[in-house]
């Protein structure tokens, strides 16, 4: 029965099913990183926007960033895309593994360490530098500990997916 | 299942929104306190000479207008030398500052002279650079750590005995117990101290047999430099061994080093 409902469907069919997946898909990617990676790279669109901002930022090189949201937007628009099948789960499961791994790594594990430059004045001549490092271990860890959670929650949702899907299957065909 | 699922959606959710809402109010916070409001204020560090001592001091007034509470304040000044060996460094302490509260500290680091050329005696006669290192951390609301340091502030340091030259001894004259004679030395006094203390020199003849024992006077006052010969009176321990050739064993004591310095030896005659 399904296979010939399959057969039946028409491009435009096809097309009411795919585009609002597809829409959807780059809302979500634009929502969940997209931004950020757009916001990384204004400076090299629009200099006159993005060059000031990322002067003020005490972050020497986004690429590590870059590398975070990419990845980030790219997992959310595959999961849109594959919604109603398992593959959104194991992917928002990797999505969390990869997450708290290039977090632990970008941050240096919750220590970071910038140099700044010192005012003109107060250089002159010399060689000072001031360094600033942000310790943000506790808070890492908490983020961490949310992402294991979101994992586990995940897992489940997986399981109960597939579970489901079994139901569904092994349903007696006699009753109504 | 799916009510546990459920829940624990609703638990990283919650969770991660309380998160980044004490994030945010911390990191405000904070900027309010430090930038607009210049709740840390160090003020102009002052020196001071007592008993051979150096007290180099650093008023601090930490004013927490935040929300939270800052805890273990440490502020610490180093003294490196060029060769980055530490002279001398200390650490201050605040424990905790609760918010609205205002707390005043005076950082002080001692540098004993007596000390610092026991270690390091070629500070007595090169000039070189001391390096200042300042560093200033805390922790706020228990989970932020912030650390500020300011590295390589250098500061030249003036030898006090700079260039320093035994040139000549000349015999001036002997009433047979004890012998007058004049120490020409040349030096610069780089340091912002006066420089001085007692020469002394031991006499010896042209065998190595020690014949006498002396004493003079060096004072140079800072930035001057040391050119007319010095005045000195000698006692013969063993007037008949003088042979009116040989040489002085001569070394500098200063008033705030307990051990003699040597300078060197002079032949005279």
């Amino acid at each position: 029965m399904g296979e010939i409902e399959e057969e039946e469907k028409t491009a435009k069919d096809w097309a009411k099913i795919i585009i609002p997946r597809v829409l959807r898909a780059i809302l979500w990617g634009f929502i969940m990183g997209g931004e950020m990676l757009l916001l990384l790279h204004l400076s090299q669109f629009a200099p006159q926007f993005g060059g000031e901002m990322m002067e003020a930022l005490p972050i020497p090189e986004t690429a590590g960033l870059s590398y975070f949201f990419l990845i980030f937007a790219g997992i959310e628009v595959a999961i849109q895309l594959l919604r109603g099948t398992i593959f959104p789960y194991a992917l928002s499961m990797a999505r969390s593994i990869i997450s708290i791994i290039l977090l632990v790594q970008i941050t240096n594990g919750g220590i970071m360490t910038f140099t700044i430059q010192p005012p003109s004045e107060m250089a002159a001549g010399t060689s000072i530098s001031i360094l600033f490092t942000l310790d943000f271990r506790p808070v890492l860890a908490v983020i961490l500990l949310l992402s294991l959670i979101s994992m586990v929650k995940n897992l489940l949702q997986a399981v109960d997916f597939l579970s489901q899907k079994e139901e569904e299957k092994s349903f007696p065909p006699e009753l109504p | 299942m799916r009510q546990s699922i459920r829940a624990l959606g609703w638990v990283v959710t919650i969770s991660t929104i309380i998160l980044f809402a004490f994030l945010a109010s911390a990191v405000y916070s904070i900027l309010q306190m430090a930038i607009f409001n210049q709740g840390i204020r160090i003020g102009d560090p002052r020196t001071e000479f007592k008993d051979g001592n150096l007290k180099l001091s650093m008023p601090i007034t930490i004013n927490n207008t935040g929300y939270y509470e800052i805890n273990e304040l440490k502020i610490t000044t180093t003294l490196k030398d060029k060769n980055g060996t530490v002279i001398t460094t200390n650490t201050t302490t605040i424990r905790e500052i609760k918010r609205g509260d205002v707390r005043s500290e005076v950082h002080a680091m001692s540098l004993s002279l007596d000390d610092l050329l026991s270690r390091m005696k070629y500070l007595l006669f090169n000039d070189t650079e001391i390096k200042l290192l300042i560093s200033i951390g805390f922790r706020y609301a228990y989970a932020l750590g912030f650390q500020i340091s300011v590295t390589n502030i250098t500061m030249p340091w003036g030898a006090p005995l700079y260039g320093l030259t035994l040139k000549e001894i000349n015999i001036l004259g002997s009433n047979g117990t004890h012998l007058f004679l004049e120490m020409t030395l040349y030096l610069e006094n780089h340091s912002f101290l006066d420089a001085g203390g007692a020469l002394h020199l031991k006499v010896y003849n042209e065998k190595g047999e020690q014949i006498g024992e002396g004493i003079g006077l060096l004072y140079v006052p800072a930035g001057e430099r040391q050119e007319d010969p010095v005045p000195m009176i000698l006692s013969l321990t063993r007037p008949e061994a003088f042979t009116g050739k040989g040489y002085v064993d001569v070394s500098l004591q200063i008033p705030t080093y307990e051990h003699p310095i040597k300078l060197g030896r002079i032949r005279y005659g």
